[in-house]
């Protein structure tokens, strides 16, 4: 008798219940009003009617495991409940949202797989405030991300490969360089190679770059100078790093306050003083094997068929860049010819 | 560590490989041995060429060369790997990575970019552009670098906020910073399609007194949300603007810093006019307007779709528009009614709005927030601060009521009351803000006409 009662109580109080997998394999049920609250499952079931028993349980996309399922479903039981204030919301999703940097990012790609979209518009506020206001040493230690930026692309995160004022500020500046390539060539029979070289480096730097600290900071010392002319030397064979170059120039001359913006902790800082000792890098490949096959004899020989080549060379690159649509495709290049 | 000097491209090359797969695969012993004997080499190398000082030169130019290409290739390497685990490792797809982006401030922003390959990439994504806020970097931001930045978001700029939340001081005066003169060039600016802008705010900005400063908002015609806190004379052709440009406004928040002259209905009747004819003005805040009893009950009754009403820090108003305001607003949808630090806010005349409450008047009210940190007016002119509300009966009879009367006591600090739900941090904020010049309002209007 007690039975029979139970039977006829039971279809009345039970709630109806949905089958649902996780990516790593376990079937759990959950009541139905808080699996209806994922839009996602809620589709399946109308659609697909999948969930009713556990051989048709719904399976739940990959980047939803186990341990996200069970915070994404306290949150839908929370919130499901339609009686509660806003203000009770908010304390709760206040409390909820403290969790660790890593289990919060998961959390958010599961929420967005399943379409949970004030869940979503909750954790990714919650990333935004830990991103906020923190160095970009401190984002990378949070987030575990290793650098993978040059100096210089670190100082140039306003800009524009669009930009046509850089463009011609660019045919300019090669201008003005054929100028003093011409005046070298004149230069080159006199044997003091060193100093006429770093003189007329110097001249056509401080030139270009127009500003007074950097030529203080480029004449600090013959030998440190004379690598950094290696480097350039070195750069100016490879079509990008030297694209690179003039337009951080450009950069320089057009957006010094940009750079400012940018440049503003001290983290920042320590690496444009790198960025100014080695300008450029990229492509060594094929500069080391010219560097090694070439004889070692008249330095500054090479160096004025280095300008004079790497100039035949530069008018392709701007056009890539013009063509490109952002800094990517420049990458891209960098990489390509890296590999050959 | 010598290299090959023949000019035969294939042997060379092949030597350079073994070379170099043999430093590679070097066996690990301590870097000082390997350090010491490189030196050695190199000492040995010159010293054998010790009679030609130029050979010697050039020797070690070469070698330096060569080290510092290694140097750089190795880098490169270790960047390529590092791209390759940043895009493995990352939890979000790109998408969520540019919204979470697109919620933090301009110079976060910024530094989130010069993070690593795989964020600068996101980072240079338009919709990360969609919420512009400048107000966290003033000493920094100038126009080169707004204009660039309208450029980068193009049409998906939603909401710009320009300035900076805190007073500047006079003497800080830079041309290039954001000025006046500024915003009205960015009405003639091609990349700023002002059509999809939802949202602006104008911190503190100078030189926005001229008639042309508000030329940005002809622009704007979807504007829905509007900030601006420094607001100077003239001012009232800000209105007429937004009566004629911006009909889609819902909130308005203004504040203003100099202490403007007294705004009675004839002065005031653009402002009127704007809040009787805006079809969707759902919040208006005017703080620290000299408005009269008469301008405020206009404001209060005009509009059918007005909710939230603010006008805290208006020195002239003494609360009598409050009598009529219940009278008349029967089909008002006000809801929320803030005059706090309202110097001249009588008692009397709140008391007579929470008696007329309980009665059942004033259908649509909801929250009122009558707060002060100087007390109310009494009846015998000096300040309360612990004035007798009925408020148990309030509760009683209208529970959706919430009146809130925080007096500190002028020994304790000076705290800030609790807040609407409605208020942000930046709207406390504004409310709060006070002059350079530290005449606050109180004590230069205990000169003025009392």
């Amino acid at each position: 008798m007690s039975e029979s009662d139970l039977d006829i109580m039971e279809p009345e109080t039970m709630k109806s219940y949905i089958w649902l997998q996780t990516a790593d394999g376990s079937v759990q049920q959950v009541e139905q009003e808080v699996a209806m609250f994922c839009p996602m499952i809620c589709q399946e079931i109308i659609h697909k009617g999948a969930g009713s028993s556990k051989n048709h349980a719904i399976s739940l996309p990959q980047r939803v495991n186990s341990a996200m399922f069970s915070l994404i479903l306290d949150y839908c039981r929370f919130h499901q409940v339609p009686g509660r204030s806003n203000k009770e919301r908010k304390v709760y999703d206040e409390k909820f949202m403290r969790m660790e940097t890593k289990r919060l990012c998961e959390l958010t790609s599961a929420a967005d797989s399943l379409q949970l979209k004030p869940l979503v518009d909750l954790t990714s506020s919650a990333l935004a405030r830990i991103i906020e206001g923190k160095t970009p040493e401190e984002i990378r230690d949070i987030f575990h991300l290793p650098d993978d930026l040059t100096e210089e692309e670190k100082l140039e995160p306003l800009k524009n490969t669009m930009d046509d004022p850089r463009i011609r500020l660019l045919n300019r500046l090669y201008a003005k360089k054929r100028k003093e390539l011409k005046e070298r060539e004149r230069l080159k029979n006199v044997e003091v190679e060193g100093h006429v070289d770093e003189r007329s480096v110097d001249d056509l730097l401080s030139f270009i770059n127009g500003t007074d600290p950097k030529v203080a900071k480029m004449s600090k010392g013959k030998k440190k100078y004379k690598k950094k002319k290696n480097q350039k030397i070195i750069s100016s064979n490879d079509k990008e790093s030297h694209d690179l170059h003039f337009k951080q120039q450009g950069v320089e001359e057009t957006g010094s306050r940009m750079r400012d913006l940018l440049s503003l902790e001290d983290e920042i800082f320590t690496p444009k003083a790198g960025c100014e000792d080695g300008d450029i890098d990229d492509e060594i490949d094929p500069a080391m094997k010219e560097m090694l096959d070439r004889e070692v004899e008249d330095f500054a020989r090479r160096l004025n068929s280095n300008w004079a080549q790497s100039l035949g060379q530069e008018r392709r690159p701007v056009h890539f860049s013009i063509n490109g649509n952002n800094g990517t495709t420049r990458r891209h290049i960098g990489q390509s010819s890296g590999h050959n | 560590m010598d290299s090959p000097t023949s000019p035969a491209q294939n042997p060379s090359s092949v030597h350079a490989h073994s070379i170099i797969s043999s430093l590679l695969t070097f066996p690990d012993s301590s870097p000082l041995s390997i350090v010491s004997c490189f030196h050695r080499e190199l000492e040995q190398a010159l010293a054998s060429a010790s009679d030609d000082a130029s050979v010697q030169e050039r020797l070690v130019d070469r070698t330096l060369q060569l080290v510092s290409i290694l140097l750089e290739s190795t880098k490169r390497s270790f960047r390529k790997r590092a791209t390759a685990h940043n895009s493995s490792s990352w939890f979000l797809p790109p998408e969520l990575t540019v919204k979470v982006f697109s919620m933090v401030d301009t110079k976060s922003l910024m530094r989130a970019a010069a993070c690593c390959t795989m964020f600068n990439k996101c980072a240079m994504d338009r919709f990360a552009y969609a919420h512009v806020d400048l107000t966290t970097a003033t000493s920094q931001v100038d126009i080169k670098v707004v204009c660039n930045l309208i450029h980068r978001a193009g049409k998906e700029l939603r909401s710009l906020k320009l300035g900076s939340l805190a007073r500047p001081y006079p003497s800080d005066f830079n041309p290039s910073l954001v000025n006046g003169p500024f915003l009205s060039t960015l009405s003639r600016n091609p990349d700023f399609i002002g059509s999809r802008l939802k949202s602006l705010g104008l911190y503190n900005i100078r030189g926005m007194d001229r008639s042309t400063s508000f030329d940005v908002l002809s622009v704007c015609s979807n504007l829905t949300d509007l900030r601006i806190v420094g607001l100077n004379d003239p001012f009232m052709h800000l209105f007429k603007i937004l009566t004629e440009k911006c009909r889609l406004i819902e909130h308005l928040c203004i504040e203003t810093s100099q202490l403007l002259s007294i705004i009675n209905t004839v002065k005031g009747s653009d402002l009127i006019k704007f809040v009787t004819n805006s079809p969707n003005l759902t919040s208006l805040r005017l703080i620290r307007f000299r408005l009269t009893d008469k301008v405020a009950r206009l404001l209060a009754q005009s509009s059918r779709t007005l909710e939230y009403l603010n006008l805290s820090r208006s020195s002239t108003i003494n609360g009598r528009f409050l009598r009529d305001v219940r009278n008349s607003c029967k089909e008002s949808p006000l809801k929320t009614l803030i005059v706090r630090n309202c110097l001249k806010l009588q008692e009397k005349e709140v008391l007579e709005l929470c008696n007329s409450i309980i009665k059942g008047n004033f259908k649509s009210i909801r929250h009122i927030d009558v707060s002060n940190n100087r007390g109310l007016v009494s009846d015998d002119g000096k300040r309360s601060y612990k004035p007798k509300f009925p408020l148990e009966k309030l509760k009683e009879e209208r529970s959706d009521v919430t009146l809130v009367a925080d007096f500190p006591s002028p020994w304790s600090v000076k705290h800030y009351p609790v807040c609407h739900e409605e208020d942000d941090e930046e709207l406390r904020k504004i409310e709060m803000m006070e002059d350079d010049a530290s005449s606050s309002d109180e004590e230069s209007s205990e000169d003025d006409l009392g």
